[in-house]
């Protein structure tokens, strides 16, 4: 009579033991065209980036010269991630880290002020841009009316980032690597820390690069000149300097904050609502971090679509051109 | 300001809906929990259900199944460690519900398709409720209301003495074991509204609000329902008039509410009390201070 409840138990504890396990062996070893598996290459100068959209890019300039591991897997929320003890030991150990800067990966901050501290070798794309800041209601004037609203309820999305990390806060965006213009801004530099690392001559890649990232440009700024209107709304405040290149308007976010690990509040929801209505947004977009009931009960109270994008790691695209294509042409065909 | 929030947004009625309904779900489960003394365990079932949630969420499958599997788990765990090793319940609580938290965590944490944040689970998604989620709250509120009011006798004596409750022949663990099932119910239904940590605390604070000013249970369950349904009324508007989150505003207001009413409670014997001395005979009680 008393083995049962212990079997009963021990055989639950297996069964989710199971389960959690399978998913972090596929973790480890499916191999995609920028991670690697543990040991493989030792000779190779190994470079560590945190995410990978601009892993992918790293990976189109050193191309089989150096080892790229990306730290964040695909699925995980970048602003959320909590780095395993082996993930510290990557970054600790690379010859280059790449990361975004702007306080984006939060739970890698400590990490990679560590590195920073000790004169390791960290290259932050957030240096190298023309940064989109939050200031007292004139940096981004977009569309009709929500400037204030906008702004103060960005910085409440602040505020509330401040309560949770004690360290000063530089309001800035941190989701630099949707608009091709920004990324072309930091490639040079970023060119110059890979050469360093690696010891080899990149320029090649770097020119060829260049030249694929500007058509890129071209290519979206037709496709959303193809657009009566652009008017955008998203999961959080995700879509700015997207917006601000092409000629967009954010006209709000579910989660008016830089970073998911806001919560949504209902005075927020109201406003978003009026907005929506007032600008005749045809779609939402939500995603990573956004909670699905919430915008699909609004897009349904609203009488509209509610589209999920992927905008914060590769997904299904083969690079960051394909990437940043297929997110234009949903975009294009949600608000066409 | 207090309609209109309401009357223009339909999510604002759904999240209204949902939160009364856990409101009342809440107040029976909840009325045990504080009358029983079974806060500890009522905090380890809403800790202990997360992993079972992140796996079924995982494995593709309703979060609520997970929830109940999770809670099971728990519950049999518990029973194990106490039992079967001797080990105080207390113990035995807190390892499973650690343990279960943890595994929680680490499942959450390494898995490679977004299920979901950990604090959503932690803290609900009021603001994203559907019809769906109505439904299933109120199929909560109707089970967990049916089993207790059918076994309103021994829960009542389980309560109140529990060596009374064996001398009338009911199996004391059997009902133990239901009246912890129902405050599982209400974990399992309520997480996806106000999210797992809160839930405690509806089902505590209203809770212990009516068992300040009633003795009856069915007296404090009905406080208690008053008392969560105003919170979720008043939680919503502030959200709304004041941008917080509304999960956090709504439980906040059932322990203010819980403040207000202790203080007055106290008030109120202080006042007596110096009613009671002004008229008291001055021999009434030996060493008494008579001014």
């Amino acid at each position: 009579m008393t083995n049962k409840p212990l079997k009963k138990l021990a055989t639950v504890f297996a069964l989710i033991t199971l389960a959690s396990c399978s998913n972090s062996t596929e973790t480890v070893t499916e191999p995609t065209s920028e991670t690697t598996t543990d040991s493989v290459v030792a000779d190779l100068p190994a470079i560590a980036v945190t995410y990978s959209i601009i892993g992918d890019l790293v990976s189109q300039l050193v191309g089989d010269i150096a080892a790229v591991s990306v730290i964040i897997p695909d699925g995980q929320d970048p602003h959320d991630f909590q780095p395993s003890a082996k993930d510290i030991e990557t970054i600790n150990n690379a010859a280059l880290v790449v990361s975004n800067g702007l306080e984006f990966e939060e739970g890698l901050e400590e990490v990679l002020e560590n590195i920073a501290d000790s004169g390791g070798n960290i290259f932050m794309v957030g240096d190298h841009i023309t940064v989109r800041k939050i200031e007292d209601g004139n940096e981004h004037n977009h569309g009709d009316g929500e400037d204030e609203d906008e702004d103060h309820a960005e910085e409440d999305g602040d505020d509330q980032k401040d309560d949770d990390h004690d360290h000063k806060h530089t309001g800035g965006d941190p989701h630099v690597w949707l608009s091709p213009a920004t990324m072309l801004e930091m490639l040079p530099a970023l060119t110059t820390a890979l050469s360093q690392a690696t010891g080899a001559d990149l320029s090649t890649q770097a020119t060829a690069l260049t030249t694929q990232l500007q058509d890129l440009d071209s290519q979206v700024e037709s496709i959303i000149n193809g657009l009566d209107e652009c008017n955008l709304v998203s999961g959080h405040d995700e879509m700015g300097y997207f917006a601000d290149r092409y000629g967009c308007n954010v006209i709000g976010a579910i989660i008016p904050s830089f970073t998911t690990t806001s919560e949504a509040t209902a005075g927020e929801l109201a406003e978003l609502k009026k907005q929506v209505e007032q600008n005749k947004v045809p779609a939402i977009f939500t995603g990573l971090g956004t909670s699905p009931d919430t915008a699909n009960q609004l897009a349904k109270e609203l009488g509209i679509k509610a589209v999920t994008l992927s905008t914060h790691y590769l997904d299904d695209a083969a690079n960051y051109q394909e990437f940043i294509l297929n997110l234009t042409n949903q975009i294009a065909e949600a608000l066409g | 300001m207090f309609i209109e929030p309401f009357a223009n947004n339909e999510f604002l009625q759904l999240s209204l809906v949902a939160g009364i309904l856990v409101a009342f779900t809440c107040a029976i489960a909840g009325t045990f929990v504080v009358l029983r003394g079974l806060a500890f365990i009522g905090d380890a079932l809403a800790h202990g259900v997360l992993p079972g949630i992140a796996t079924a969420m995982l494995l593709g499958i309703s979060g609520v199944i997970g929830a109940a599997v999770g809670s099971l788990v728990m519950m049999a765990g518990v029973s194990v460690v106490s039992r079967r090793f001797r080990l105080s319940g207390d113990t035995a609580i807190g390892l499973l519900f650690v343990g279960m938290l943890a595994l929680g965590v680490m499942i959450t944490s390494r898995s490679r398709t977004f299920v979901g944040d950990l604090s959503r689970i932690l803290f609900g998604e009021l603001l994203g409720v559907n019809a769906g989620d109505l439904i299933l709250q109120f199929g909560a509120l109707m089970i967990v209301a049916v089993v207790a009011f059918i076994s309103r006798r021994p829960f009542l004596l389980l309560c109140v003495d529990e060596g009374l409750a064996k001398t009338s022949g009911f199996s004391n663990r059997f009902f133990h074991n239901l009246m912890l099932m129902i405050v599982a119910i209400t974990v399992i239904a309520s997480f996806q509204t106000v999210g797992t940590l809160l839930v405690l605390g509806m089902l505590i604070a209203p809770a212990a609000t009516g068992a300040l000013f009633a003795r009856r249970i069915s007296t404090v369950m009905l406080i208690a329902s008053l008392v969560g349904s105003i919170s979720t009324y008043v939680g919503l508007l502030i959200s709304y008039h004041f941008d917080l989150a509304a999960g956090a505003s709504i439980v906040l207001t059932t322990v203010l509410i819980f403040a207000l009413a202790a203080t007055f409670t106290e008030i109120r014997k202080a006042l007596a009390e110096n009613g009671h001395d002004e008229h008291e005979h001055p021999h009434s009680h030996a060493g008494s201070h008579v001014r």
